[in-house]
């Protein structure tokens, strides 16, 4: 079989959800996101099965699979396992083949990565022991203040007067919104508050490491907009976002497992 | 029926007739400590899995720690005296004591926080409690406070440890160190303190020479010690005291210097767990740590050097090699993550020696002679100086790559770490990653997520490797 023609895996198996993706050579055939739930090894046998029945195959065809994410180890099927930080990089290199940085926020970690021409990892920084600038923040946060996750990003835009977030500590901040709710706030102001300090958050950590143009923005909460704003704003430079943000780690994980198919 | 610590101590290389001979004094020393057969068991196992015990040497050199342990717990009631002294370590001065205090009847001197550190971390697993202690007895969690002291704190608070007949407060550094000291004074039944202190306010590019204030202000603090010193134990420090100390010393000093040489080669023959051991031994405690220390570590550089002759790595050669600040004190887990995600260490910066000191001026006392080395060698009264030092360790090692780890209670080292990375990625042109961690308190982080970016960083230097 000619390596163009090998079926190959990326699966990343993120703290929230549980992604796949499935290339022959360069084309995406499918790609699948799950909640991981409360067991990663289940969530990667579930989301792997999920994508051979859709695609009528059978493990066997699988020439090589790749698992990264923080549940990478418990991948048992995988031939290896990489970093989603090396995942991400490759995955934007090849949608994005000028893009230098990548800002990935998933559930419960940050990223910001520098990449090379070839999406390999020039420079990273990740968040340290906080919660505060992932997902997990956005989502208490949302719960705070009786939100769908899925739209606060959209209500933020709507917010003519950002309040100001003193406290970005997931647990101090989900107080601070009850005191703002109190002071008679409205949820928009409130919400364009958490975004800003939360971009103001991923932007400081960043720094460290640069933010060369293109950015490329992953990862669950790049599905909000937003937070693509504020980061906008903050950065003054246009961020790009792929069409499925959450998917670019199982992409560069797929890319990876092709290259060794290649070998 | 052998008893129900014989298994470890064998482990860490005891020999049967110190087991037997010392039965009484293990026994006693372990039931203060709240050690009993299930702690012993657990122990063998994490020996075994974490360290490297088909090395005579490491297994000494555990078992070094564990009789300085048993050391300093019956200290009092074997009639020592008790002078502790803070970590950073004072160990010239330590030395110098020791030396002094020959002629005044038995002392136990040393850095006790660091023993714990080495045997409840290392080998027993069992710091929380004491940690839980220091830290319901005055030096709270969430307060960034240092989990050193907190060992100190619960240790003194559970009677684990007596209490001194001094302490010497090496806030020469740390200015969290004399607070806390102040803190066990009041509640541990006033024992004498002694604070040493030192101006730590130093411009960028303030090394190797430095500001001569600044050496007479710390000369004058190690001066007012030893006069100190003398009026409350008898112990009186001058010249000859001094060098004849570093006699004492001079074989652990001079086994751990060939031992550094012997980690620079690829590949890298040693872990940094099994290194970690030695390289506090002489900031631990000046008795059994100096003297049975130094031949363990003998006995480790001769194991090693022939696995260099055998070409033995514990990564292969050609493994990016990456230069630490310094392992986990008492997480083996940690340090065992650099060789499981392929990265060679050849050497952690504090483990190389300072080079000598180009130029010295003739100070007139023997205080401001010691300020002067301490700071030149020192890795915390100038960042430039650290950052300069840590060029020279990356010239010597030819790393790939820089983890500068920090404690992140500790206000310099976190600081420093902000001008580290662009320093040393601008001037050495090196890739840094910055590590936030805890050195003392395994709570305070989380080894897999630590892992994900050492292994990010490992795959980022394979990768420049493969490509160059």
């Amino acid at each position: 079989m000619k390596s163009d023609e090998a079926l190959i895996a990326g699966i990343d198996i993120g703290a929230a959800t549980a992604k796949a993706v499935f290339l022959r050579g360069t084309e995406i055939l499918s790609s699948c996101v799950i909640p991981t739930g409360e067991s990663v090894k289940k969530a990667a046998e579930t989301v792997m099965q999920q994508m051979l029945d859709e695609l009528r195959l059978s493990k066997e065809e699988v020439a090589y699979s790749i698992a990264t994410g923080y549940g990478r180890r418990a991948v048992d099927f995988a031939d290896e396992v990489i970093t989603e930080i090396s995942c991400h990089g490759k995955g934007v290199s090849f949608l994005y083949p000028e893009a230098r940085t990548v800002i990935d926020i998933g559930g419960q970690d940050s990223k910001v990565i520098e990449i090379d021409v070839t999406g390999n990892i020039a420079n990273f920084v990740m968040n340290d022991k906080c919660a505060a600038g992932t997902g997990r923040f956005l989502e208490v946060m949302a719960r705070a203040l009786n939100a769908d996750i899925g739209e606060i990003g959209m209500l933020s835009l709507q917010g003519d007067e950002p309040c100001q977030i003193s406290n970005t500590c997931t647990v101090f901040a989900e107080s601070e919104m009850i005191s703002l709710r109190a002071e008679g706030k409205s949820r928009d102001n409130i919400l364009a508050g958490i975004h800003s300090a939360m971009a103001h958050r991923i932007i400081i950590m960043g720094n460290s490491v640069g933010f060369k143009k293109q950015i490329v923005f992953t990862g669950g909460v790049a599905k909000n907009t937003g937070m693509k704003k504020a980061l906008e704003d903050r950065l003054g430079q246009e961020i790009l976002i792929p069409e499925n943000p959450q998917i670019i780690g199982a992409l560069g994980a797929a890319i990876l497992a092709g290259n060794k198919v290649k070998r | 029926m052998a008893p129900y610590y014989s298994e470890l101590l064998k482990l860490c290389g005891f020999e049967e007739e110190e087991i037997t001979g010392q039965q009484h004094r293990i026994e006693s020393a372990f039931k203060k400590l709240d050690l009993g057969p299930k702690d012993m068991e657990k122990a063998a196992g994490r020996v075994k899995k974490y360290f490297d015990i088909e090395l005579r040497g490491v297994r000494k050199i555990l078992g070094v720690w564990i009789k300085e342990l048993i050391d300093l717990v019956l200290a009092r009631e074997e009639g020592k005296k008790l002078i502790y002294y803070g970590y950073p370590p004072f160990q010239y001065t330590g030395l110098a004591i020791k030396a002094a205090a020959a002629a005044q009847g038995e002392f136990w001197i040393g850095c006790p926080e660091m023993i714990f550190c080495q045997t409840f971390g290392q080998i027993f697993n069992k710091l929380i409690p004491i940690l839980e202690e220091g830290e319901a007895q005055g030096l709270p969690p969430g307060h960034a406070m240092c989990s050193l002291l907190q060992i100190k704190n619960g240790a003194l608070s559970k009677k684990m440890i007596p209490t001194p007949d001094l302490s010497i407060a090496t806030s020469y550094f740390c200015d969290m160190g004399p607070k806390a000291d102040e803190l066990m004074q009041h509640r541990y039944g006033g024992y004498p303190v002694l604070y040493v202190d030192s101006c730590l306010d130093s411009p960028w590019g303030e090394w190797p020479d430095f500001d001569q204030e600044r050496v007479h202000y710390f000369g004058k603090q190690l001066n007012g010690l030893f006069r100190s010193l003398k009026d409350l134990l008898g112990i009186e420090i001058d010249n000859d005291v001094w060098y004849g100390a570093r006699n004492l010393a001079a074989p652990l000093f001079m086994a751990t210097n060939n031992l550094a040489m012997l980690l620079a080669s690829d590949p890298v023959p040693l872990d940094i767990a099994d290194s970690e051991l030695v390289i506090n031994l002489p900031a631990a405690g000046m008795g059994v740590a100096i003297e049975e220390g130094a031949e363990a570590v003998e006995i480790l550089v001769e194991e090693v050097k022939k696995r260099v002759e055998e070409g033995f790595g514990v990564v292969p050669r050609n493994a990016p090699r990456v230069l630490l600040t310094f392992q986990s004190l008492v997480d083996p887990v940690f340090n065992r993550l650099f060789s499981e995600v392929g990265l060679a260490v050849p050497s952690i910066y504090v483990l190389l020696p300072p080079p000598n000191k180009p130029k010295s001026l003739p100070y007139p006392t023997l205080g401001e002679k010691r300020a002067e080395v301490a700071m030149f060698g020192g890795m915390y009264h100038s960042s430039y100086g650290l950052i300069k030092r840590m060029q020279e360790c990356i010239a010597f090692t030819q790393v790939d790559g820089v983890v500068y780890n920090y404690h992140y209670s500790c206000r310099p080292l976190t600081c420093n770490s902000k001008l580290v990375k662009p320093f040393i990625e601008r001037e050495s042109k090196l890739p840094t990653l910055l590590l936030d961690m805890d050195y003392y308190d395994d709570r305070n982080y989380s080894a897999a997520a630590l892992r994900t970016r050492l292994e990010a960083f490992a795959e980022m230097l394979k990768a420049k490797k493969a490509t160059a």
